[in-house]
């Protein structure tokens, strides 16, 4: 019932037009009766996270408490000093020793900003094979993953070996992770909705020429009684080019797959300044109540990933229990793509992220081409 | 074949006035006759009066009259005691209520919260109007200018002369035991914000030459003045009843020409069509957030916005008729409104947008915003029946009797029963049994037509995946969907009886009278029709004729007023 009652006025959803010539194109592209758009706005995005015995055999890292205590003793701290100073969360000397706890000439040194002031305590990291994705170099190596879903092998997702035995990414869907929930939670409520057009399309089970447009928009998402982006809203796209994606897909039994393809995003300034992925790929399923999901994955730069985290400080870690400076040198360690001509290191790391998406209306101003 | 329909529908009429007159007796009888004459009829033709109505003020009216004498900053609060809905209308029901005690306690608390705003220093300078020769001591010559003027709007007519003694008394006196003036004039304001003569509209009658007895002035200025704009009478007004301006027909004719030029007829509108529609009943309205989680108090607040939009647009700035209320396509969306209606607004302008619904929208007229499904729904499913219910009520003034205590209910909310998927199976297995079939008749048959607007207002095209008939009747008039409701329901007489119906009871805070109401059918509707349905020629035709005014013989004096104003 609701299946039919959504996609029988989806139609008119479709748009791929400038405002002015909304109304005719709209018109045309029913009378026409060939190829349809549909407009979706993006619901809730994560990253892609599974939680599996196997994967983290050695168990979970320790949390704050745990590891202030290991860094504070190895600063010469003795125990009774570092269960003194503990008692005194968050107040007194606590706060400034564990953001000053790296060493740079021996001088204390903000550890977040310095994550390489503290050696490498070593963080656990996922052993097993379950982890979503997709082959992003077309390879199989023994880093890589076995896709839980698609029985993929050779997936690139180095971002989920780096975080996958955290207390806080350490979960599985349909539960988000913590932190990239609360970063999304304030995200959507901020920034101009993410947006995604599927154009194109004569056969919503099969058609191997559809084209997928990945837009920001002007508009902040509203939210819904139960808290989730409301659908069927009227978005209009940021006419600026600089977070525009387009690319081809094919649609096979109801799943579409694009072609690789590099995508830029101006993201929140306040969590991650921009997302940008390369050599990405994304899968999605369309769901009966007209809604999508999707999985992303692709290469990003990692030091970003990390500085999104480390802005946080004490806090973050007090509230993530990842330990910044650990989560820094795994990320680096980690890092499988685009190598530093200099020194040879990796910058970008592989990843996989979630997401769902709502019926949207979505209109376009003329755009206007990014200087 | 022409003929047979008409001898249908004039069975289907007859049917459903014989079913009105078992459930109920209709405000202004089931069906008024509507005249093919297109000339107007001159308002004396009948004489007709009524009695005086001592009406509580509204919270908007207590808002309105506050935000125009102190400015929009002073803060009211509340909360008001609860309205009363009588013959349709809280506007009627006003005159049947009172104050209690708690009452009287909140509107002390307000009272006294509103006077020492008034007072503050940062406000003083410009609300009071004069300066005390010593702050600290009475100033009975500057507490009198300024409770002279503030007494005239609140009381909506001068002080008589030992009113205005009284709190100048009062004022002085306070002043003396605090040892500030602006105290002693805060304690006074307080006491009039708190008198019946603020709280309630009080009526006064004059006997005129002809020994014929009608309101004084400066009670047919706020009869006019709630009528029209909601809201107490402004100085020009007041002005106009002190020389006894509205006393003649030509000073009459220009208070009523000025006032419904004034963008304040809108604030009027709003209040009257807000109470027609019973849109007071957003403050409780609530919907099941899992089946529709678009839904919020803040939808709500847009969705009874849009309606009220659309008819000050179309009663207003269009000048149009009053029944094409039931057809427009025409009306303004927001965003969230617009995703209720899953319809794309195409403007880049934020907030309100004029909006044009499509011809196959399956929307048309009031009846398919979703102020008008919404309201008239169960949380989480619709109801023919509420919706029906408040068609004939709200719409064509018939009333329609409440359900038996023991009805069972169990067929209608199983919503999940395989053999009755829609609600016009449910509903036709319900009405069968005997208790159900009499008042069902006169509702679903409408109520249906609905079905394609869920109970937010979103658009459906079927319900458990069987397509919904919306077809029905209206006194024995056939028709297809919601459009074709709005269409049948645009040309029934009772609906443009019942508009003129209310706005009478609207402005005078009661029923009329028996001798009213024939006025009204035999003159004011006749009128209306020839004016092309257009409310603000109804107003104005009401406002300025004499039997608005006329009242039957009562005790009430007026109150002698104080010479010095």
């Amino acid at each position: 019932m609701v299946f039919n009652r959504v996609f029988g006025r989806m139609f008119s959803r479709a748009s791929a037009l400038s405002v002015a010539g909304a109304a005719v194109a709209l018109m045309s592209a029913q009378n026409a009766g060939a190829s349809e758009t549909r407009g979706y706005a993006v619901n809730w995005f994560t990253v892609a996270t599974i939680a599996t015995p196997k994967n983290c055999p050695k168990g979970l890292n320790p949390l704050s408490d745990d590891y202030y205590k290991r860094e504070l003793k190895r600063l010469g701290y003795k125990d009774a000093e570092v269960e003194k100073l503990m008692k005194d969360f968050p107040s007194g000397e606590y706060v400034p020793l564990v953001t000053m706890r790296g060493r740079v000439d021996g001088k204390p040194t903000n550890v977040f900003a310095n994550p390489w002031s503290q050696p490498d305590p070593g963080l656990f990291l996922v052993e097993g094979k379950d982890g979503y994705g997709f082959n992003l170099d077309g390879k199989t190596g023994p880093n890589d993953f076995v896709d839980p879903e698609t029985k993929e092998t050779g997936i690139d997702n180095g971002f989920w070996r780096a975080v996958g035995c955290t207390h806080n990414y350490h979960i599985s869907a349909p539960e988000y992770a913590n932190y990239p929930y609360a970063q999304w939670d304030g995200t959507r409520d901020t920034s101009g909705a993410w947006l995604l057009e599927i154009g194109g399309v004569d056969n919503w089970t099969n058609d191997d020429d559809v084209t997928v447009t990945i837009d920001k928009a002007i508009d902040v998402i509203q939210r819904d009684a139960n808290g989730n982006t409301v659908r069927d809203m009227t978005f209009r796209v940021d006419p600026s080019s600089r977070s525009k994606t387009v690319v081809k897909a094919k649609i096979k039994n109801g799943e579409l797959r694009t072609d690789a393809f590099n995508m830029q995003f101006v993201a929140d300034p306040g969590v991650m300044p921009e997302f940008k992925l390369k050599n990405a790929k994304m899968r999605l399923t369309f769901k009966q109540d007209g809604s999508l999901f999707a999985y992303l994955g692709g290469y990003h730069e990692w030091l970003p990933i990390y500085w999104s985290m480390a802005q946080g400080g004490w806090t973050f870690e007090h509230s993530t229990g990842i330990d910044l400076p650990a989560q820094y040198y795994a990320l680096k360690k980690l890092a499988d793509f685009d190598p530093d001509p200099k020194t040879g290191e990796n910058r970008a790391i592989s990843g996989t992220w979630s997401f769902d998406a709502v019926p949207a209306y979505i209109v376009h101003p003329e755009t206007v081409a990014q200087k | 074949m022409r003929n047979v329909f008409k001898k249908k529908a004039w069975l289907g009429a007859a049917a459903v006035a014989l079913a009105l007159a078992a459930c109920s007796q209709a405000d202004m009888g089931t069906k008024t006759a509507t005249t093919t004459s297109k000339e107007a009829v001159a308002s004396n033709t009948v004489v007709a009066g009524g009695p005086v109505v001592m009406r509580r003020l509204t919270q908007k009216q207590y808002e309105q009259t506050i935000a125009d004498l102190f400015g929009k900053d002073i803060i009211v609060g509340g909360p008001f005691e609860p309205d009363q809905r009588e013959a349709g209308l809280l506007a009627v029901g006003a005159g049947q209520v009172s104050v209690a005690a708690s009452g009287v306690e909140q509107y002390n608390k307000m009272g006294r919260n509103i006077a020492a705003q008034v007072v503050d220093e940062k406000n003083r300078t410009v609300l009071i109007g004069c300066t005390p020769a010593n702050a600290k001591q009475p100033d009975d010559a500057c507490a009198k200018q300024f409770l002279a003027r503030v007494g005239k709007f609140l009381y909506r007519r001068p002080l008589t002369d030992s009113e205005l003694n009284s709190r100048v008394a009062a004022a002085h006196e306070a002043a003396k035991l605090r040892g500030n003036f602006y105290l002693g004039l805060e304690t006074s304001l307080a006491t009039l914000l708190v008198s019946p003569q603020f709280l309630f509209v009080q009526e006064a009658t004059v006997t005129d030459k002809k020994g014929n007895i009608r309101l004084d002035g400066y009670s047919k200025a706020s009869r006019l003045s709630f009528l029209l704009w909601n809201n107490a009478p402004d100085d020009e007004l007041l002005a106009a009843a002190a020389k006894g301006d509205l006393d003649t027909p030509k000073g009459l004719a220009k208070q009523v020409d000025r006032m419904i030029a004034s963008p304040r007829l809108e604030d009027g509108l709003r209040a009257f069509f807000t109470d027609m529609l019973e849109f007071d009943r957003y403050e409780t309205l609530s919907k099941d957030s899992t089946l529709y989680p678009k839904f919020n108090f803040k939808v709500g607040e847009e969705e009874k916005e849009q309606t009220l939009r659309t008819i000050v647009d179309h009663l207003i700035t269009r000048n149009g008729d009053y029944r094409d209320l039931f057809t427009t396509r025409h009306t303004y969306l927001t965003r969230t409104l617009a995703a209720i209606y899953e319809v794309p607004l195409k403007s880049v302008n934020a907030g309100w947008q004029p909006y044009e619904f499509a011809p196959d929208s399956g929307h048309a007229g009031i009846l398919t915003h979703a102020s008008f499904v919404s309201l008239h729904s169960h949380p989480g499913r619709t109801s023919p029946t509420l919706r029906g219910k408040a068609l004939r009520e709200a719409l064509l003034c018939q009333r329609v009797p409440d359900p038996p205590g023991n009805v069972n209910f169990a067929i209608v909310q199983d919503t999940n029963n395989p053999n009755f998927k829609t609600v016009r199976q449910r509903l036709t297995a319900h009405a069968t049994e005997a208790m159900c079939t009499g008042c069902h008749k006169i509702m679903d048959p409408m109520g249906l037509a609905l079905e394609n607007f869920d109970t937010v207002g979103g658009y459906r095209k079927d319900e458990n995946g069987t397509k919904i008939d919306a077809s029905g009747e209206l006194d024995g008039v056939k028709f297809n969907d919601a459009a074709g409701l709005g269409q049948v329901l645009r040309n029934n007489a009772n609906a443009t009886s019942c508009v003129v119906n209310r706005i009478y009871s609207y402005g005078l805070g009661r029923k009329p009278t028996k001798s009213e109401t024939e006025w009204l059918k035999t003159v004011a509707l006749k009128n209306f029709e020839a004016d092309g349905y257009k409310i603000p020629m109804l107003l104005k035709r009401i406002a300025t004729s004499d039997t608005f005014f006329r009242v039957i013989p009562a005790d009430t004096a007026a109150p002698k007023v104080a010479a010095a104003q």
